[in-house]
């Protein structure tokens, strides 16, 4: 009896132990990061090593002869990383008080919040070096970028939307692009796609249980993007999200989307011809041209259709920024990377040009690249749209429960587009579901 | 002999039987194709170039861009990982073989106080999430200065050394070595042998199907393994084969060929291995399951 005693004891205190290791230390280390930085570049000296996913990582190594030309003593290291692994080696690592963290690391745009959330010092503060930039930057990215009127990342790229369009598909159904303005124009047009193909080719694929990009985009357009409001209220029950909901609806209820099954869904789709047109940001142009090289010259893109004519067609899809975790030893060899890369025309077009990777920095647009036709695309100077398209996006509200709120959108949508709920209850139902999870109010 | 007795138990030579035969072998068959089918399609992917493998209708004869696949994966470290992966697995297998078998031997012979608390303990930890202990560990690592480093973050010790008495193992081993007639050891003993030697000459070679299933099920655990070194491992020299396949997928670009190359060659010795030792494999994991 005593035996059993100590026995169960035993075994409540390490379960003890392991919940209070799982619970405690939560003391990230924090640097000074106020100063301006050195003035001459020589004295700036280092190594610092760089994390990014894989052609992101690229891209920036591209940077870097330019950048050891006017820095030559520091050492650059770029690691990269598959997408989501970077987020969990940087979450080990702030959890672990800053061990192990890289001295520059990408993170996308909309998880921003996730980090300065659970580590508030987690990431260097740059508003003193970076401030003088502000007027430079795609102004909804460097929204994302400045928490609490701090900055803490600088933006990278960003991701203008635009309809990805086949035109020889318009072309053999007798569809004029030029005469798309509104989702009601092109639900026509892909009533007639699909009926020139004999049903083959649709209009837009949808991950209908998975992912809800077209309603992140199409709330993005009506300016109610994405489930939370400016106060970090729940913002799903209004007129807008429900239009957004019920035009997907609309959409699949004419048999118009093709459900695919996640991102390399997406790209077989968009490859094998199942879908005439792909509402994407701008970053898909990359992969359309890695994925279907044998389809040059068959691709084009317009800006998204508007809600109503002459109703807005800007809209934002991803994108990401570049940030420097506090623990780093070396500061200012971090910010003059970053500075180099993304906050000078030669960086971001470096970039650009070889990468296509958009920049969220605008003086770059003057360059030539964005008025020249692109080949790939219908020879349109399609960079141009997009370049113009930047100062319209309306701001966007992500919060650290951002994730959360993609889960329960996806399954809303799924209940809307697979069982043919009413968008409005299924959007009710979200609102209560994400209440539920994160303890928010619903905006009224 | 295995062959030929199966066939003659099962099936009497008559009429009826050809035509089970005929049946049975016909199930086998469509068993063996959708078995062997997905990796056959593995290979085949893998010689494609990136823009080919999400074809539809999809390739099913080898494409040309095998050797470029694999010159991609090569440039890009695949080489250093493959030696990490291989060196981090056999050493992790060989040591904790060795002290599951040594651990599961002093669980199941010898009677001394706390020896079910502490085996319970063992069991205990079976249930703990990887995640939990994530953490804890790492920060464990960063702030080890044992052996000269100034920190363990990045070493071979850090992949092998947290996950070395594996509970499943001893448990393994334990069950395996509770089988083992007492009788034996005591005779042996009897012959003047020491406790040494009893477990290395006496019990250690009565165990060899175990040993085996264990050694490859460690080996495997270890060349499969994902969070931990992914966590662990930060500099791009010290990665291994899972995390550098990993960082293939981006954001909007996947180079599908060099994957599925890199998913064949990692899957590769998996397989030899497991032809290789498959009869010790299925024995060993069924020894286990009887006996305990």
């Amino acid at each position: 009896m005593v035996r059993r005693n100590m026995h169960l004891s035993l075994i409540s205190l390490l379960v003890l132990t392991l919940i209070l290791a799982a619970c405690g230390s939560d003391s990230t280390a924090t640097t000074t990061s106020g100063n301006t930085g050195s003035t001459n570049p020589a004295d700036v000296k280092g190594e610092i090593t760089v994390w990014a996913w894989n052609v992101a990582a690229k891209s920036l190594e591209a940077t870097v002869p330019s950048f050891n030309q006017k820095y030559p003593n520091v050492k650059v290291t770029i690691q990269d990383l598959g997408r989501t692994d970077v987020y969990d080696r940087l979450t080990t690592g702030m959890q672990a008080g800053g061990a192990g963290l890289p001295d520059v690391v990408a993170i996308e745009s909309d998880r921003m919040d996730v980090y300065t959330a659970t580590f508030p010092e987690g990431l260097a503060d740059l508003t003193s070096r970076a401030s003088k930039y502000e007027k430079d930057f795609d102004p909804s990215k460097w929204a994302q970028s400045k928490i609490n009127d701090k900055i803490r990342s600088i933006p990278w790229d960003s991701g203008p939307t635009g309809l990805w369009y086949r035109v020889d598909i318009f072309e053999q159904a007798g569809v004029d692009p030029k005469s798309i303005e509104t989702w009601a124009d092109l639900i026509a047009a892909g009533e007639k796609i699909l009926a020139a193909t004999n049903g083959k080719t649709k209009l837009i694929p949808v991950d209908i249980v998975a992912d809800d990009a077209g309603f992140r985009m199409m709330t993005n357009q009506l300016g109610v993007c994405c489930y939370f409001n400016s106060d970090g209220k729940i913002n799903l029950t209004n007129e807008k999200s429900v239009q957004a909901l019920t035009l997907l609806k609309e959409i699949n209820d004419k048999g118009l989307v093709a459900n695919i099954n996640g991102w390399d869904g997406t790209v077989a789709a968009t490859k094998n011809g199942d879908v005439a047109t792909v509402p994407f940001g701008v970053w898909y142009s990359g992969t359309i041209i890695d994925q279907a090289p044998d389809l040059s010259g068959k691709w084009d893109v317009m800006l998204l259709p508007a809600f109503e004519k002459g109703g807005n067609r800007a809209a934002n899809l991803g994108g990401s920024t570049l940030a420097i975790p506090a623990a780093t030893k070396n500061v200012d060899a971090a910010w003059a990377f970053v500075e180099h890369a993304l906050a000078t025309n030669e960086g971001q077009n470096l970039m650009m040009e070889k990468f296509g990777i958009w920049p969220s920095y605008q003086p770059a647009y003057s360059a030539d690249l964005y008025s020249k036709p692109v080949a790939f695309f219908n020879n349109q100077p399609i960079w141009k749209m997009f370049a113009d398209e930047i100062k319209n996006i309306p701001p966007a509200t992500y919060t650290k429960d951002y994730a959360k709120g993609q889960a329960v959108l996806a399954s809303a949508q799924s209940k809307v587009l697979s069982q043919g709920m009413d968008p409005k209850q299924a959007l009710q139902e979200a609102a209560d579901e994400l209440a539920n999870q994160t303890g928010r109010e619903i905006a009224q | 002999m295995a062959k030929t007795k199966l066939s003659d138990d099962l099936m009497p030579k008559s009429l009826v039987s050809r035509f089970q035969r005929i049946m049975i072998y016909l199930i086998l068959v469509v068993g063996a194709f959708f078995s062997l089918f997905p990796f056959y399609y593995m290979f085949v992917q893998a010689s494609q170039p990136s823009s080919e493998v999400l074809r539809f209708p999809p390739h099913l004869w080898f494409g040309d861009s095998a050797w470029t696949n694999i010159k991609g994966l090569f440039a890009n470290g695949f080489g250093r990982s493959l030696f990490n992966s291989a060196f981090i697995a056999v050493v992790y297998a060989s040591l904790s073989v060795f002290i599951a078998s040594l651990a599961g031997y002093a669980f199941a012979k010898f009677r001394f106080r706390g020896r079910s608390v502490l085996f319970g303990m063992f069991l205990l930890v079976l249930m703990i999430p990887y995640h939990v202990t994530a953490v804890p560990l790492f920060q464990l690592m960063s702030k080890i200065t044992f052996l000269g480093n100034p920190t363990w973050i990045s070493s071979y010790q850090a992949v092998i050394l947290p996950a070395l008495a594996n509970p499943f193992g001893i448990f393994l081993m334990r069950q395996s070595m509770q089988a083992l007639p007492d009788d034996l050891l005591d005779a042996a003993r009897m012959d003047g042998a020491g406790e040494w030697r009893v477990f290395t000459n006496v019990a250690l070679p009565t165990m060899r199907p175990t040993l085996a299933a264990l050694a490859i099920y460690s080996f495997m655990f270890q060349w499969n393994s994902f969070f931990w070194p992914l966590i662990v491992m930060r500099d791009k020299a010290m990665e291994t084969l899972p995390v550098r396949i990993n960082a293939l997928v981006g954001l909007s670009i996947i180079d599908y060929g060099q994957l599925m190359m890199g998913t064949a060659l990692t899957t590769l010795p998996i397989m030899m291995i497991f032809i290789a030792f498959q009869r010790q494999f299925i024995s060993g994991a069924l020894a286990g399951a009887v006996k305990g």
